[in-house]
């Protein structure tokens, strides 16, 4: 499984949907249940799954989820 | 000078005829130097000191972190900026404040401070903050022209009480050209009006019956308090959302497009649902810019981190209406509201879809009342004049549904109509144009379609006579049951 896949598997368990597939291009308003509140839990999920920590700058700056994953690529 | 007085009008006439007439690169200019003689008719001089101050430092220190190599000349750089703006947005703002609490704890009293006026101050700093954390972020580029960015602080029209814009949004429409469109002028003049007539005629009429009561509230009893605090709710949405149509409208007159504050915010179904819909700009400020840095500092505390953020944004959020403990219980009130919710929502939706509940229209009529009664509950700290009145009105309204007979009731109905003596007529007048108000309001283009939600754009496709009988009844009420005394609410933040 590529660290894209293994992403999508943690939007599937942290939003509770296992029809989500993600898209670089997509960002909250396109996943049901992902707002202002539930976005720090799929923070400290994808952290905690890849054993990263992100900054306050890289999370204030992900504009959706490529962002998001080239962030998550440069880490590891 | 208000959005509201005739002086206003010339002034926006002259304006927009100078606009016109000016070659397309000084317009601008035309723009500031109109921003500017504007906010000078406040007659207070050090605002115009500060706002060229903020706007110096802000522009220098986007700059400035735009063009710093290391990541700590970044942060120093924005630090600055950050502590310039809050640093006179504080002392302008808070000093009356900080002196009355000291004078109460020292016994010496300090005349010093009380005169001191910051009409939009708190307005253009937290867009000055914006600008430098987005650029900070990488997410904005700085504006290297000083003129425009001036103006993008300073547009009159969101000058005094916003909203408050991003710089991804405002400032590329100063850099581009103007051309005429007779529907951009349409559309501002019919916002205009659709404001002007939501503040003077309702929000202004309102007002006369609120502050009656508001003002002695020991000399009211419970039902005309609970009356007055429904009134207080239709006339605080009125004033504001009145005037950021003003605004809007104004701006729209300059082919510019602001952001819209409001969104049927009565109509939501949760509290966290009524801040998506109640002055948008600013509570998408506090969630960007305050709430989401702490949410993440705090999410090593797992369960209540959020919660935490979202009280510590309130209470940030109750400071930044004013300088008084009643803003700062009324904020609290709304971070306690969104934090138990955040606790809550994952237990109870579960519940919710058990019962087969959580799409029931029944369910989110139910929720919708509930809602307003909690945002109408909390409007009571926030319009009270002391802390001690909030608690003499909620310890009254308590006694009426507690202690409620059919003869008290009669007795209370009686003593208001009394107190309304020949007002009746006027005032059922009154609460009929608000019910239909509102329900236009309502019916208008959810906010997400910015280009279609445009005041009164519905009436365009009446037939002739109709948009002529609405418009003439518009100026009928603004002109013959306006009141022009009371000042925006919002001025005073």
């Amino acid at each position: 499984m590529d660290n894209f896949e293994k992403l999508n598997q943690i939007f599937r368990m942290v939003f509770d949907d296992n029809e989500i597939t993600i898209k670089p291009e997509m960002t909250a308003n396109d996943i049901d249940g992902w707002d202002s509140l539930s976005h720090i839990n799929l923070i400290v999920a994808v952290e905690s799954a890849y054993g990263i920590k992100f900054s306050r700058k890289d999370v204030l700056s992900f504009k959706n989820i490529g962002d998001l994953y080239k962030c998550l690529e440069s880490k590891l | 000078m208000t959005f509201t007085s005739i002086f206003f009008i010339v002034f926006l006439l002259g304006v927009y005829l100078i606009f016109r007439v000016s070659p397309q690169k000084y317009r601008w200019g035309v723009l500031l130097i109109a921003s500017y003689v504007f906010y000078s008719t406040l007659n207070v001089p050090y605002l115009i000191l500060a706002i060229i101050f903020i706007t110096a430092a802000t522009f220098v220190g986007g700059i400035q972190i735009s063009k710093s190599i290391t990541p700590q000349a970044k942060l120093a750089w924005l630090w600055f900026g950050i502590t310039v703006n809050v640093g006179i947005l504080v002392s302008l703002k808070y000093i009356p404040f900080i002196l009355d609490n000291v004078s109460y704890f020292t016994d010496v009293e300090y005349a010093f401070g009380r005169q001191i006026v910051s009409i939009g101050v708190s307005f253009y700093t937290f867009q000055a903050i914006s600008y430098l954390t987005d650029i900070y972020l990488e997410i904005q580029e700085p504006e290297k022209h000083l003129g425009r960015f001036s103006l993008y602080l300073s547009f009159f029209p969101k000058l005094l009480q916003g909203p408050i814009e991003r710089a991804s949004a405002l400032l590329p429409q100063l850099r581009s050209d103007y051309h005429f469109d007779a529907d951009d002028l349409k559309t501002g003049i019919n916002l205009f009006l659709w404001g002007l007539f939501k503040k003077v005629v309702i929000a202004d009429r309102l007002a006369l019956a609120v502050d009656a009561v508001y003002q002695n509230v020991h000399d009211h009893s419970g039902i005309s308090l609970v009356l007055a605090t429904y009134c207080y709710a239709l006339q605080i949405y009125f004033d504001f959302s009145g005037y950021t149509d003003m605004a809007l409208g104004i701006a729209r007159v300059f082919n510019i497009r602001l952001t819209q504050n409001f969104n049927n915010p009565y109509l939501s179904t949760s509290i966290a649902d009524f801040w998506r819909r109640w002055h948008i700009s600013f509570s998408t400020w506090i969630l960007d810019y305050i709430f989401k840095p702490l949410q993440f500092e705090f999410r090593k505390w797992v369960r209540w981190g959020t919660p935490l953020a979202l009280i510590i944004t309130f209470l940030v959020s109750g400071v930044w209406h004013g300088a008084s403990w009643c803003f700062i219980v009324w904020g609290g009130i709304h971070g306690l509201y969104l934090a138990g919710s955040a606790m809550l929502s994952k237990p109870l939706s579960r519940v919710y879809k058990r019962f087969r509940i959580d799409k029931s229209q029944t369910f989110k009529i139910i929720n919708t009342v509930i809602t307003f009664h909690m945002v109408c509950f909390a409007w009571i700290f926030f319009r009270s004049k002391t802390l001690a009145d909030s608690v003499y009105i909620v310890s009254k309204i308590m006694t009426v549904f507690i202690d409620i007979t059919v003869p008290k009731l009669i007795g209370d109905s009686e003593h208001i109509l009394q107190l309304l003596g020949k007002q009746k007529f006027e005032i059922v007048i009154i609460l009929l144009l608000t019910a239909l108000t509102l329900l236009i309001e309502s019916l208008r283009h959810p906010v997400e379609d910015n280009s279609r939600r445009i005041g009164l754009s519905w009436l365009a496709k009446m037939p002739c006579w109709m948009q002529g009988t609405a418009y003439g009844l518009i100026l009928y009420f603004s002109l013959f049951y306006g009141v022009s005394t009371q000042s925006f609410i919002y001025f005073q933040f």
